[in-house]
């Protein structure tokens, strides 16, 4: 269960979410990224933020210690960054290599005006060993256009050079490294002694900046192990930006050092691709016009008509990256079910057939009613009557103002015709062949632990809402067995024997699942799988998701019941069972934020809750944050205490500016282990459904007439 | 009545090789032509400089004569590259121009209204301004409002404060033709931006060439009319 202290930090994060009153527009140039990668001088922090959605990678290396980060501006005075540092000849876990991973948090809490600076306060290292854990007040402030002081207090390791009291009383702080780590280190923040520290940046250029700091980082422990030479409290160094987005940083540290960092910016909110460049829709055919087109007289068609009008126009849908489900033409409404494979943002999807179906339609037909489906299963309804389109496609508010005349709505309990379905969708084979990279980054021992391999997929699509879903591997070349001694707890092994099934050289059935999902009323949707559920589990998944389509609130439930697979990924399974359940709740707040609660079972028998929380943007990146607590002690769980982690999601159409909803998704944990473990079930529904609902078309509507 | 179902299916394959492949009448001359010559690349991520097109010399009246749509040649100055573009699609006073590579441009009046596929696109214009100055010949002070779509699915809007100013009639080729046609000249500002448009407007009230702003990631385009 979590407690009061973890609560805290949730309510914390949350706390990012409150918009700041202030641009960070005001700074007056941009943030300099430390060798920590968070906005800073040379080694020691600044007051300054990234831009708002900004991520940085910072590379920095120096003496026997290398440090990476990746650093999130969670909102406009919130940052958030996980580091991985390796410093050599400190002999730790039967390596010559200290490997550490930390978090730092950040947040401003005052903005610089004309007479004040602004104020920042920071936690480094705030859940793990402690190893380079501190904390910190810093104060910046520009002078001129090309100037910016900084200097600040720090504890821990920023309060370990020329040293005084705790102004704040708090004079006990433990020098101990946490032996599991991974746990929030209360009772060290702002604890032992403290020091002050400072710098000076100097834009010299446009593209070169030059610094100069005082370090109050003794290095001690380094030091004492002789990896470091501390002559002297300065540092000395040179900024040039290469690109806008990339930055290459020489310093001189302590008197004896020479350093080089390297960091590279991006922001999803300004991608290099701008908004696109995906292909022109197809014009608005106006309904006067559609009346030239020698449509019969009758008001309703034989369905063979209907037919050959699917037929004729499933070529438009899949020029269109898209694809034509079923047809009914009514009286005067036209009820299109599609499925959209192109387009990651569902608005555009909804414009794109609008567009198509004002060609397909006979003036008499005034009104388009646009269904999405996934597997068949009816996701939400947009009604949208034509003259209103037509209206809309030059108009100088881009269609902004179209949205407050659509109908948007849940078609489950509407009783819409069936319509004709397009021949050959069911029964239907699709199939392809890919490479895959499974990775485990930041190990303890091994910095990457990577297999590369093929993996041949399928799926035969049997009758709507019901497919047979799977995949095959066959690793090529990799290092993923190299994980060393699995470190077995109290807990089932459920996780960490995960190099038993990468040794595995032989085809691999990834999975292998029959998959039915299903409208069972009004605002539900519903899910049940069998089969190999996943690389180490197979049995059966069944699910439950209430998510009305104008709510930002949702529900789900979810029980699965399944066994351990054996190591060679065949058909065989081992001797482990569980059943493991979850009530999930999902909130989707302004400004992209979700959160989601999962209350419940995990696979290795523990009880407990995982607390996520991401940023959106409505171009589909996604980056976030989850922590699990069970009622697993930290020594039962082992390393890093509870599972906990980052995940970023990257929209390939953003980088390519091509219609595509493929994505690439990685999460940084600091230890995978049993404890707090879930099924890697496919196909869970809240991700399928609520990209067609409300807060997220509404969000992007801007898209529709893209 | 299948018969009509065919020729329904014909109309909506045909709008859609507008889309995809060049537009409805496009002709196959052109295109492939431009292609080669051209490399067709208006957009960001799939730019190509070329330098060897000439619009005044690269086509001749055969290949103009052969073209069976309207059609324009347009050069985006920003990255330097060129695109033919065939009339797509004409309804409600607006007219579509589709390249090959699926760049959409619609018109009022030969005016740019908007731009689908460029990157950075002009999503949407209140253009009555500048088209009722270039009726008139010229003429005081309108507002012409700007709307473009950011990468979050938001709008940022630029509203001009424009004059249109009639300069001196040009003479000027376009693939080996000589035509005459009266400059205007067209200066708009907004905050901390300046724009100046030049459109060439023939006696009979069609412009024959303009070097018309997108946007602030588009740039300027050039345009030339090949026919129609």
């Amino acid at each position: 269960m979590m407690t009061g202290k973890t609560t805290g930090i949730l309510v914390l994060a949350l706390g990012a979410m409150i918009p700041s009153v202030t641009l960070a527009e005001q700074l007056r140039f941009p943030a300099t990224l430390n060798t920590s990668g968070v906005p800073g001088v040379i080694e020691m922090p600044s007051s300054a933020s990234l831009e708002d959605g900004q991520l940085s990678v910072t590379t920095a290396h120096f003496g026997n210690i290398s440090r990476n980060t990746l650093t999130f501006q969670i909102s406009d005075r919130m940052s958030g960054s996980f580091r991985y540092s390796a410093t050599r000849d400190w002999p730790n876990n039967g390596v010559n290599t200290y490997y550490d991973r930390s978090f730092d948090l950040r947040y401003r809490l005052l903005d610089e005006t004309n007479w004040r600076p602004s104020l920042t306060i920071g936690l480094q290292d705030f859940v793990g060993t402690g190893l380079n854990s501190a904390e910190y007040l810093v104060a910046s402030k520009h002078f001129g256009d090309r100037v910016r002081v900084s200097g600040g207090i720090g504890w821990g390791r920023l309060g370990s050079y020329n040293s005084f009291s705790n102004p704040l009383g708090l004079d006990d702080r433990p020098t101990d490294f946490e032996p599991t780590g991974g746990t929030f280190n209360f009772d060290r923040w702002f604890h032992g002694p403290a020091a002050f520290f400072g710098g000076v940046e100097w834009q010299a250029t446009d593209r070169l900046r030059l610094m100069a700091e005082y370090s109050s980082d003794g290095y001690i422990e380094e030091v004492g192990r002789g990896l470091i030479e501390r002559k002297s409290p300065l540092n000395f160094g040179a900024s040039y930006q290469i690109r806008p987005s990339i930055d290459l940083g020489l310093f001189y540290l302590y008197g004896s050092e020479a350093a080089v960092r390297f960091n590279v910016l991006l922001n999803p909110k300004n991608p290099a691709l701008g908004s696109g460049n995906e292909g022109a829709p197809l014009p608005v055919n106006p309904a006067a016009r559609a009346a030239a087109m020698s449509w019969p007289a009758q008001q309703s068609l034989p369905s063979e008509v209907t037919g050959q009008i699917v037929e004729a126009a499933k070529p438009v849908f899949e020029a269109s990256e898209l694809e034509l489900e079923a047809l009914h033409i009514g009286d005067r409404t036209a009820t299109v079910r599609f499925r959209n494979p192109g387009y990651m943002v569902e608005s555009q999807a909804f414009g794109r057939v609008a567009r198509i179906v004002t060609h397909l339609m006979p003036q008499r037909i005034t009104k388009f009613r646009l269904v999405p489906v996934d597997q068949g299963m009816e996701l939400s309804a947009l009604e949208i009557n034509r003259a209103d389109l037509e209206a809309a496609e030059h108009a100088p508010d881009g269609g902004e103002s179209l949205y407050s005349r659509v109908n948007f709505y849940d078609p489950a309990t509407t009783g819409l015709e069936d319509g004709v379905i397009a021949e050959g969708l069911y029964p239907r084979l699709n199939w392809g062949i890919t490479p895959y990279v499974n990775a485990v980054l930041f190990g303890l021992e091994n910095p990457l632990l990577a297999d590369v391999g093929l993996r041949l997929s399928g799926s035969v699509d049997i009758a709507p809402g019901l497919s047979v879903n799977g995949s095959v591997t066959q690793l090529v070349i990799g290092n993923g067995d190299d994980e060393g001694d699995i470190e077995t707890t109290s807990l089932p092994v459920v996780r960490t024997d995960r190099s038993l099934y990468a040794a595995n050289n032989s085809p691999a059935i990834e999975r292998l699942t029959l998959d039915y999902v299903f409208r069972p009323g009004r605002n539900l949707y519903g899910r049940f799988s069998a089969g190999y559920l996943e690389s180490m589990f197979g049995g059966v998944s069944t699910e439950l998701l209430w998510k009305p389509v104008g709510s930002r609130l949702a529900f789900g439930a979810e029980i699965n019941h399944v066994m351990k697979r054996d190591y060679d990924q065949q058909f065989g399974f081992q001797d482990y069972d569980t059943t493991t359940a979850f009530l999930s709740g999902y909130y989707r707040f302004d400004n992209g934020y979700h959160a989601q609660l999962d209350v419940g079972r995990y696979l290795a028998g523990d009880i407990g809750a995982t607390l996520s929380l991401d940023r959106e943007f409505a171009n589909g990146w996604r980056v976030g944050a989850f922590v699990t607590r069970t009622d697993a002690s930290y020594e039962e769980f082992g390393d890093g205490s509870f599972d906990k982690g980052i995940r970023v999601t990257i929209p390939l159409g953003a980088l390519t500016g091509q219609a595509t909803r493929d994505t690439s998704a990685f999460a940084l944990r600091p230890f995978n282990r049993d404890g707090g473990a879930r099924l890697n079930v496919q196909g869970r529904l809240y991700e399928r459904v609520r990209e067609y609902h409300n807060p997220e078309v509404a969000e992007s509507w801007g898209r529709f007439l893209r | 009545m299948k018969k009509s179902i065919q020729i329904l299916g014909a109309l909506v394959i045909m709008a859609v090789g507008g889309c995809s492949g060049g537009g409805g009448g496009s002709d196959r001359g052109l295109l492939p032509a431009i292609a080669e010559n051209a490399s067709n690349m208006f957009s960001g991520g799939r730019a190509e400089k070329v330098n060897e097109f000439n619009i005044e010399q690269t086509f001749g009246p055969e290949q103009i004569a052969a073209m069976s749509a309207p059609t324009l040649a347009g050069r985006l100055l920003t990255r330097d590259v060129w695109s033919g573009m065939t009339l797509a699609f004409s309804a409600r006073g607006y007219d579509t121009y589709h390249t090959s590579e699926g760049i959409g441009l619609s018109f009022r009046s030969d005016v740019v209204v908007s731009t689908r596929g460029i990157g950075g696109d002009l999503f949407a214009s209140d253009m009555s301004g500048t088209i009722r100055a270039l009726a008139a010949g010229g003429g005081g002070q309108y507002q012409k409002s700007m709307r473009f779509l950011t990468p979050l699915s938001g709008f940022r809007d630029v509203s001009l404060t424009c004059r249109m100013r009639r300069d001196n009639v040009e003479r000027f080729v376009i693939a080996q033709r000589s035509f005459s046609a009266r400059r205007y000249t067209e200066t708009c500002t907004s905050e901390g931006l300046t724009v100046e448009n030049h459109y060439f407007r023939n006696d009979a009230g069609k412009i024959l060439r303009s070097r018309q702003w997108l946007g602030p990631e588009g740039g300027y385009i050039e345009l030339f009319r090949l026919k129609g």
